[in-house]
């Protein structure tokens, strides 16, 4: 089984609205005036801007939305480039903070797609070959997403050495193919993310191993069935996202319909199952992030169907 | 006893009706499945690129 | 009239005597005295189509005796309930599910009552064939739990043979539902599987123990979780299997 066609069908409609959601209230995500590399509150603005930039990333990288939305997606890029002043901002961050790997985390989107910043790029190889940095102790999803933004830097090259994606792999919850009914919450976000990194967001379905894979095949539709029951709208679209990541994806139409239906006429995708508000500043707030995972499921099964 | 094995007892079909839901049990209409927990806050609020939101306070509270 | 919390007492009293003698206790003809000592006839013989097949479970699993006036009884309660899910109300699946769990009674009161010819099966199990849709499929095999033993098999038994992987789904699905009833009895499928040797994608012992610490204490539920432990853990009775 590939990509049936009802999925490509609503993953285009879910891509193309939900980035010409991002865009076109891209202003409400903006930097307060004055914002340092000293963030009092980084989840409030300077994480939805990563994330925003991911997904820009992810559509152009992939290439498969129609040209109005690549477009779009490049003018979030320089938007969102421009917000971090080019780099300066990413660059003064991680000069100050050595160990903290969330300027490489959200620089990489940025190297994708061909912006660079040569103070950064000197101070990421330096750092890279620290082995402090190497032995802070990460969650194992977070050092999966810290090792594939290395990857996506170029920093491997840089310093010659070869991850151990298996035995990182083999850290996280996933890689314990544990008892799937003893899931939680936000067990299952851990377990999406590290299906993202090992695979660089459905670049490399091969990235997780035959065994992992299978397990997730086994175990998928469960999870999308009882978070789907339950409205979680949010964590649902992750779990499409990793369906879509598998070496044989797993694709279900009524799944992707169900989600292409749910999305607003503006690209708005709620979520949950409660009311959304009326005021723009607080639905960007409430539902920025499931607008981004909705862009990049939208923009992978696209990519996967096209057999990229 | 005597009476009770002799005697043919037949169900109404009402009756019959209300033993069928029993043998035939439904499962839960209502789902209590894994939901957002506050618990799970201090472990989201480490910079996750690409997590959800930080969990709402549980609904009814 | 008898009404549905009066059956359900009934069935929970007769889940009691079953279990009790599934674990040794009690002298004999379990089933006949269960209706003898009963105040309300009626509801005593519903508790025994209720129950189904578990009826002869602690024959089945524990050699427990079964007496003619237990067969006798058990007749008896068809007599009363003939068809229990006829009414207007009742969805095609539901009649199948039903007519099924009549075949595995009524298969073991021919086998153990001393009836002439065992029943035929109510038809090929056209209805359960599609594992498709695994979320209803499973919960109609929940629903089809009391099949799930030793010494009973048939089309239902080799569908489940096939569907080890709906029926883990099933599992997992209502475990995180903290559907426990449904689970409880899924997971006695799995077990039955494990007893049949079929290789599972999911270990049936941990999810049995979180069932039934999460399952509530209802005796019905008690008397799936006994079977399940039987089915992973004891020997069948020799002169009882077939």
């Amino acid at each position: 089984m590939t990509v049936p066609e009802p999925v490509a069908a609503a993953a285009r409609s879910m891509a193309d609205r939900a980035l010409s959601w991002l865009h076109a209230h891209r202003a409400l995500g903006a930097l307060p005036p004055g914002t340092t590399e000293e963030l009092a509150d980084p989840d409030s603005v300077y994480k939805p801007l990563g994330e925003t930039a991911l997904a820009a990333s992810l559509l152009l990288r992939d290439g498969v939305a129609g040209p109005g939305q690549l477009a779009a997606a490049q003018s979030l890029m320089e938007f969102t480039w421009d917000q971090f002043r080019q780099g300066d901002m990413l660059y003064e961050r991680q000069l100050r903070h050595t160990l903290m790997t969330d300027p490489l985390e959200v620089y990489a989107p940025f190297v994708r797609c061909g912006f660079r910043h040569a103070d950064l790029d000197r101070l990421l190889a330096h750092r890279a070959r620290l082995r402090s940095v190497d032995g802070v102790e990460l969650l194992p999803n977070r050092r999966l997403a810290a090792a594939n933004a290395a990857r996506v830097v170029g920093l491997d090259r840089e310093t010659g050495r070869r991850e151990d994606w298996d035995g990182m792999a083999r850290a996280t919850w996933l890689g314990a193919r544990p008892e799937p009914w003893a899931i939680n919450w936000i067990t299952a976000y851990a377990m999406t993310h590290t299906v993202f990194h090992l695979t660089d967001w459905g670049r490399l379905p091969q990235g997780l191993s035959p065994d992992l894979t299978a397990y997730v095949r086994t175990w998928l539709p469960v999870w999308i069935d009882i978070w789907r029951e339950v409205q979680q709208w949010d964590l649902v679209v992750e779990l499409l996202i990793v369906g879509a990541s598998l070496d044989e994806p797993y694709c279900r139409p009524e799944d992707w319909e169900t989600i292409a239906a749910l999305q607003h006429e503006d690209g708005l995708v709620p979520r949950d199952g409660d009311p959304v508000d009326d005021d723009p500043r607080q639905r960007f707030t409430d539902h920025q992030h499931t607008v981004v995972v909705t862009a990049v499921a939208g923009s992978i099964a696209l990519a996967r169907a096209a057999g990229r | 006893m005597l009476a009770q094995k002799t005697a043919r007892i037949i169900a109404t079909p009402a009756e019959a009706a209300a033993i069928g839901s029993m043998m035939v049990e439904p499962e839960a209409t209502v789902s209590d499945p894994p939901l957002p927990a506050p618990e799970a806050a201090g472990f989201i609020l480490a910079l996750l690129l690409m997590s959800p939101k930080e969990p709402k306070e549980p609904k009814g509270k | 009239m008898t009404t549905r919390a009066d059956f359900a007492a009934a069935a929970d009293e007769f889940a009691n005597r079953v279990l009790g003698a599934l674990r040794g206790a009690g002298g004999t003809a379990l089933v006949a005295r269960h209706i003898d000592s009963a105040p309300d006839a009626l509801a005593a013989l519903a508790a025994v189509r209720v129950l189904g097949a578990d009826t002869f479970s602690p024959h089945l699993l524990a050699g427990a005796p079964f007496h003619a006036d237990d067969a006798a009884a058990v007749a008896r309660s068809f007599d009363a309930f003939p068809t229990p899910v006829a009414g207007p109300s009742a969805r095609p699946e539901e009649r199948t599910v039903a007519a099924w769990r009549d075949w595995a009674t009524t298969q073991l009161l021919g086998r153990f009552g001393g009836m002439d010819s065992p029943p035929a099966p109510p038809g090929p199990a056209d209805d359960l064939t599609d594992t498709t849709d695994w979320q209803s499929w499973s919960v109609r095999m929940a629903q089809l739990a009391t099949l799930a033993t030793p010494g009973l098999d048939g089309p239902v038994h080799e569908l489940a043979r096939g569907a080890a992987f709906p029926l883990a789904r099933g599992v997992t699905r209502s475990v995180l539902r903290r559907d426990f009833p449904t689970a409880v009895r899924l997971v006695r499928w799995l077990a039955w599987l494990a007893h049949e040797g079929v290789a599972l994608p999911l270990d049936p012992a941990p999810v049995h123990e979180h069932v039934r610490l999460l399952g509530g204490a209802s005796p019905r539920t008690a008397l799936d979780l006994a079977v399940t432990d039987h089915l992973l853990t004891a020997r069948t009775p020799e002169a009882v299997r077939t």
